[in-house]
C-alpha cells in the first residue's frame, strides 16, 4: 500500500519542568515535615494529588504555571516561570511584582524565607540579574526600616518614659471605674439574666 | 482582577461561609458574616465584616472592618470597627485570599491578643489576666446593643 501525505499539521505540547511531581519532597516543604521519612504508596498518591492541586498553580494569581499571569496573553516565553531556592515556583511577573512592594520585605509568599532564585536552573538564568537587584533593594529597605524603628523607640523611651507610665495608670483607673459600674447597670435592667461567671 | 473572579467562583461553591461581593459585577466591595465561636462571650451573636479591595490586591491586603460600635474586642477599635491583625498589615502574603482572611478574623474572636490593643479598657483587663472581667465586659457591650 502506498500512502501519500497531503498535508502536515504539527502539534506540540509543553509544560514547565517544575519539581512538583517528583518524589523530591525536600526539607523546606511543610508537607514533608508533616509526613516524615516513611511514605507508603497511599500517602504518596495523596501527596501527589494534593501537590498537583496546590503546586501546579501559581500561588499568587492561582493560574496554572502553564497558563499566563493576569497581565499576559501568551503563555510560555513571554510569561515565564521562575523557581525559588525554597523550591516554590511562580510566574516571573507575579513574584517580581510582589517582591517589588514594601509589604513583601523580600520574602517568599509561601514560606516566608527570603526569596532568591534557585541557582543552576536553566529557566532562572535569564532573570538572575534582575532578581539580585531586587534583593539588594529589599535588604536596604529592611535595614532602613529597622533603623527608623530603633530611632523611634529610642525617642519614645527618652522623652515620654514618665508620661507613658502616668497615662497607663490613668487609663487603668478609668477602666476599673467603668468596669465596676457594669454589673449594676445590667442587674437594674434585666434581673433574670443568667451569667456563666458570677460577678462580685 | 482575575484573581478575585476566581475567588468569587470558589466561594460561591461553599455554602457554609457567608462571604459575598456587594454586587456580582463589582468585586471591590465585599461583605462577610461571621458567627461568634462557641465558648466565647461572642457565642450566639453574628458579626458583619466590611471588606474593600485595594487596587494592588493581592499584593496588598484587603481592608477589613467591623461595623462601628459593634465589636467589643481587645484588637478592635470599638468606635471605628478597625481591626488590628498581623496578616492585615505586615504579615500579609499574596497567597492568602479573602476566605482565609475572614477565617483568621473569626479565629481572633477566640484568641484575643493582648500585645496590640485597640480597645484600651479591654486591653487592661486582659493584661491583668482577669478573664472573667474581660468576658463579662464583652457580654455587657453585646447585650447593650440588642
Ligand atoms: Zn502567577
Ligand atoms: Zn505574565
Ligand atoms: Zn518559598
Amino acid at each position: 500500500m502506498k500512502v501519500r501525505v497531503k498535508e502536515v499539521y504539527p502539534i506540540f505540547a509543553w509544560s514547565w519542568d517544575t519539581y512538583t511531581e517528583s518524589t523530591d519532597l525536600h526539607n523546606n516543604d511543610p508537607l514533608h515535615n508533616k509526613y516524615p521519612n516513611k511514605i507508603n504508596n497511599e500517602t504518596y498518591t495523596f501527596l501527589k494529588n494534593y501537590r498537583n492541586d496546590i503546586d501546579d498553580v501559581c500561588g499568587i494569581c492561582r493560574v496554572s504555571y502553564n497558563g499566563v499571569c493576569p497581565n499576559c496573553k501568551m503563555p510560555g516565553k513571554s510569561c515565564p516561570l521562575v523557581v525559588g531556592t525554597c523550591n516554590h515556583n511562580f510566574h516571573y511577573h507575579c513574584i517580581y511584582r510582589w517582591l517589588d512592594t514594601v509589604n513583601s520585605k523580600g520574602l517568599c509568599p509561601m514560606c516566608r524565607q527570603e526569596f532568591t532564585l534557585k541557582p543552576d536552573v536553566v529557566i532562572n538564568a535569564k532573570h538572575t540579574q534582575k532578581f539580585m537587584e531586587l534583593i539588594s533593594k529589599n535588604r536596604e529597605r529592611r535595614l532602613m526600616m529597622e533603623r527608623e524603628e530603633r530611632e523611634l523607640n529610642d525617642d519614645l523611651n527618652m522623652d515620654e518614659e514618665d508620661e507613658v507610665t502616668r497615662d497607663a495608670i490613668d487609663n487603668a483607673a478609668g477602666a476599673t471605674e467603668a468596669w465596676t459600674q457594669v454589673p449594676q447597670d445590667i442587674s437594674d435592667e434585666e434581673e433574670d439574666m443568667t451569667y456563666d461567671d458570677p460577678i462580685e | 482582577m482575575s484573581r478575585l473572579i476566581k475567588e468569587y467562583k470558589t466561594i460561591n461553591a461553599q455554602d457554609d461561609i457567608l462571604l459575598f461581593p456587594e454586587t456580582a459585577d463589582n468585586l471591590n466591595n465585599w461583605t462577610a458574616m461571621i458567627t461568634g465561636p462557641p465558648n466565647t462571650p461572642y457565642e450566639g451573636h453574628d458579626f458583619k465584616l466590611y471588606i474593600s479591595i485595594p487596587d494592588a490586591y493581592p499584593n496588598s491586603p484587603p481592608m477589613v472592618k467591623f461595623h462601628r460600635e459593634a465589636m467589643p474586642h481587645v484588637n478592635v477599635n470599638y468606635e471605628t470597627g478597625e481591626i488590628c491583625l498581623d496578616i492585615l498589615k505586615g504579615e500579609w502574603s499574596p497567597v492568602y485570599n479573602l476566605l482565609y482572611t475572614v477565617q483568621s478574623i473569626e479565629r481572633l474572636l477566640s484568641e484575643p491578643n493582648a500585645d496590640s490593643p485597640l480597645n484600651l479598657e479591654l486591653g487592661i483587663l486582659m493584661r491583668e489576666g482577669d478573664k472573667t472581667a474581660y468576658d463579662s465586659l464583652v457580654r455587657y457591650y453585646l447585650q447593650r446593643q440588642k
